[in-house]
């Protein structure tokens, strides 16, 4: 008999203070709740299922062969992905999808890529226009001051470019000048029609409100050792911290939004990691953000005589229209460069370069929605994956990789996936996890729509190669990389104007439960073809001025 | 430029000091037995040898991977099937077993583990990165424009 929400065991810790405001999760929408609810007055009791990860211990200058010797000694990176051990989660395993948590004091923006792209209306328009499930609720104009708001705060470097499906910023740090294998790309794109930006990216390129600036080691993957890029623990919750607002329960699984007799949310079931119990707090307000796939099993697992599908969840559409996006990696080798001295390739980790969507435009494809293109990995990068595809052994082999380190450019084209309602997060019949709660099962696969725009992302892709004289590594056109790879899962609490289809309106408030805001990637009605971050934080917080309004005005 | 050239020298003579070093440090095997790591060491040679760099044995490539396998004894097990497939004349052995999935894995591992060390990554290639940059120019030739 699975124990819902509101039966209680006996003997569980609750707490008796009533908080202004609960957020379940620290990441990039918690965190800057967090931060603009304390900034604003509001108390805020954040649970977060980790710890904070300390940037002295990171390994951001651990150079490869000294990882195996810190290893001997018994040293080890903090580590931030979640064990599937610990917190399993089932798979269609003809269709497996990969899931990356990072639980602990800002999530995965310790590690994350940083690619900071506005998303425009050719983005917020897509789904009203082409009429394929519900429309956004909101448009370029009502997110803009949003972005310029967070791209002052965290710092995003860019150019001064601006266009209908990338929208331009005035508040862009200098963009890092490109490397040669990504001048070559530019220079070959340019050649078939095709014009790249800079690349944005949440890198400080400059001092910026008192952080320093990135010494260009390229770790970022590793954490960052001086805070340089945006990260939701220093950025946000240190400041909410100095308000005296903030308080965080470390390692506070949550399970389940509780629910009174009015209908309101009011608190949340959490297990303690460490001593695996069962303990609740209680509070007027809950912010879910979680991350999507999390939050979507804590709100499918609030179930109750009231709601018995879950939490605000009358529509049904908690779960379901999982997205994300397709992608494929495609390599060459710039001949201009094999065989030339290694350079010094890290930059600011990532590419320095984008190829925004342009699909658009001209002719009416037989598809719908679009694709972007980042370029990562161009020039001398350790990891030297791509020398297992080449032929043969010995010396000559040796001599071939060699040539070829400094030679090597990358190309990762990303492209939209259409909401379906088969692709969902569920709940229902899978086994329960160490403290007793239900974890997600992922039903994850792409259509034909995601087949017809990849045959274009290949296309647009070999003909910047062939255009650059590439020596190409082998690939097979058509395949995609394992679901789950882009780590940006989206749609499965959207926003929209109609709640018999949406479960969020357009301020990331539930519409049958006004006390609980959604606010990670989950409310997100599409998913685009481009990187969610700065939308998740712009989105968040424009939510959270809304709750702060709201409750000044006693309407939550 | 001159930064870069003197952690070069530096990690030069830390590398001097370690291989000097290196007969007294001869730890025993954590898996293999020491035939089986000498023909392992062979193996390793033969598809990243010994040029002007040091190759895959010279790089300790071939202890790198009895360490791995030493912490997970189903590689091992695969490892020693190879080993046992891939007996006699290194060379020959070698080109006997290309296209099989037993040189797929010794190829493959010799790739990862080599590059990523002092030798295969900084030595061979000229890698000399993560570090510390006052700023970064990026591309300065105006023939890749």
């Amino acid at each position: 008999m699975m124990n819902t929400a509101n039966q209680a065991a006996p003997n569980v810790q609750r707490s008796t203070e009533v908080h202004e405001v609960i957020v379940v999760g620290s990441g990039a929408a918690g965190g800057m709740a967090a931060w603009n609810l304390t900034r604003q007055g509001v108390n805020v009791l954040m649970l977060d299922a980790g710890t904070r990860f300390r940037r002295t211990q990171f390994w951001s200058h651990v150079k490869p062969w000294e990882a195996r010797e810190k290893a001997a000694l018994g040293q080890k990176p903090p580590q931030f992905y979640v064990d599937t051990k610990e917190q399993p989660y089932l798979t269609d395993e003809k269709n497996p999808f990969e899931l990356v948590r990072v639980w602990g004091r800002g999530g995965k923006t310790n590690v994350w890529g940083r690619v900071s792209l506005r998303y425009s209306d050719v983005d917020f328009e897509g789904p009203a226009k082409d009429g394929w499930e519900i429309p956004w609720p909101i448009r370029y104009k009502d997110i803009a001051p949003y972005y310029d708001r967070v791209e002052q705060l965290i710092g995003v470097c860019g150019g001064d470019d601006d266009q209908d499906s990338l929208p331009g910023s005035k508040f862009h740090l200098p963009a890092p000048a490109p490397r040669c294998g990504e001048r070559m790309i530019m220079r070959a794109a340019k050649q078939v029609g095709i014009s790249l930006v800079a690349g944005r990216r949440a890198v400080l390129t400059k001092e910026h409100n008192g952080r320093p600036k990135c010494h260009f080691c390229g770790a970022c993957g590793k954490g960052c050792d001086i805070g340089a890029f945006f990260n939701s623990s220093d950025y946000l919750l240190e400041p909410a911290f100095k308000t005296g607002r903030l308080k965080v329960l470390d390692n506070a699984v949550v399970a389940r939004v509780l629910v009174g007799d009015d209908g309101l949310a009011n608190g949340v079931q959490y297990f303690d990691r460490t001593t695996r119990e069962e303990r609740r707090v209680y509070a007027k307000r809950v912010i879910v953000a979680a991350s999507c796939i999390d939050s979507t099993r804590i709100l499918l697992n609030s179930k109750s005589a009231r709601y018995p599908n879950g939490i605000g969840n009358s529509s049904d559409v908690i779960g379901h229209y999982l997205t994300e996006q397709v992608r494929f990696h495609m390599y060459g080798f710039a001949p201009e460069l094999i065989g030339t001295k290694a350079q010094n390739d890290d930059g600011i980790g990532g590419e320095h370069i984008y190829l925004p969507r342009y699909n658009h435009r001209g002719a009416k494809r037989d598809y719908l929605r679009g694709f972007g293109s980042q370029f990562w990995n161009t020039g001398a990068q350790p990891g030297l994956f791509w020398a297992k595809q080449m032929p043969g052994y010995g010396a000559d082999f040796k001599k071939r990789v060699k040539d070829r380190f400094p030679a090597l450019m990358a190309m990762h084209p990303y492209g939209e996936v259409l909401p379906y309602r088969h692709n969902r997060v569920r709940v229902d019949g899978t086994p329960n996890d160490q403290y007793g709660v239900p974890i997600a099962k992922l039903e994850y696969r792409t259509g034909e729509n995601e087949q017809r725009m990849l045959k274009e992302m290949y296309a647009m892709a070999e003909s910047v190669f062939h255009a650059a004289k590439a020596e190409m590594l082998p690939f097979t056109r058509g395949a995609i990389d394992s679901y789950g790879s882009a780590i940006h899962e989206h749609g499965t609490c959207r926003m929209g104007d109609d709640p018999k289809r949406s479960a969020l309106n357009k301020f990331n408030q539930m519409h049958d439960v006004k006390n609980v805001f959604v606010m990670d990637g989950s409310s997100f009605t599409t998913a685009s073809e481009k990187n969610p971050t700065l939308t998740i934080l712009a989105l968040a917080w424009r939510a959270s001025d809304y709750l702060a309004a709201e409750m000044k005005r006693g309407n939550v | 430029m001159s930064d870069a050239f003197l952690t070069t020298r530096r990690d030069a003579l830390v590398i001097l000091a370690g291989a000097a070093a290196l007969p007294a440090q001869a730890a025993p095997p954590k898996f293999f037995t020491e035939a089986e790591l000498a023909h392992l060491a062979k193996l390793v040679d033969v598809i990243l040898p010994r040029t002007d760099t040091p190759g895959a044995a010279d790089a300790q490539v071939h202890v790198i991977l009895d360490e791995r396998c030493g912490a997970n004894a189903a590689l091992g097990a695969r490892w020693r099937e190879l080993l046992g497939r891939m007996s006699g004349d290194p060379e020959a052995a070698v080109k006997a077993a290309v296209d099989t999935p037993d040189f797929k894995l010794l190829k493959d591992s010799t790739i990862d583990v080599y590059y990523a060390t002092r030798e295969g990554l900084r030595q061979e290639l000229g890698w000399n990165a993560n570090t510390y940059l006052p700023e970064w120019k990026g591309c300065t030739h105006d023939e890749h424009r």
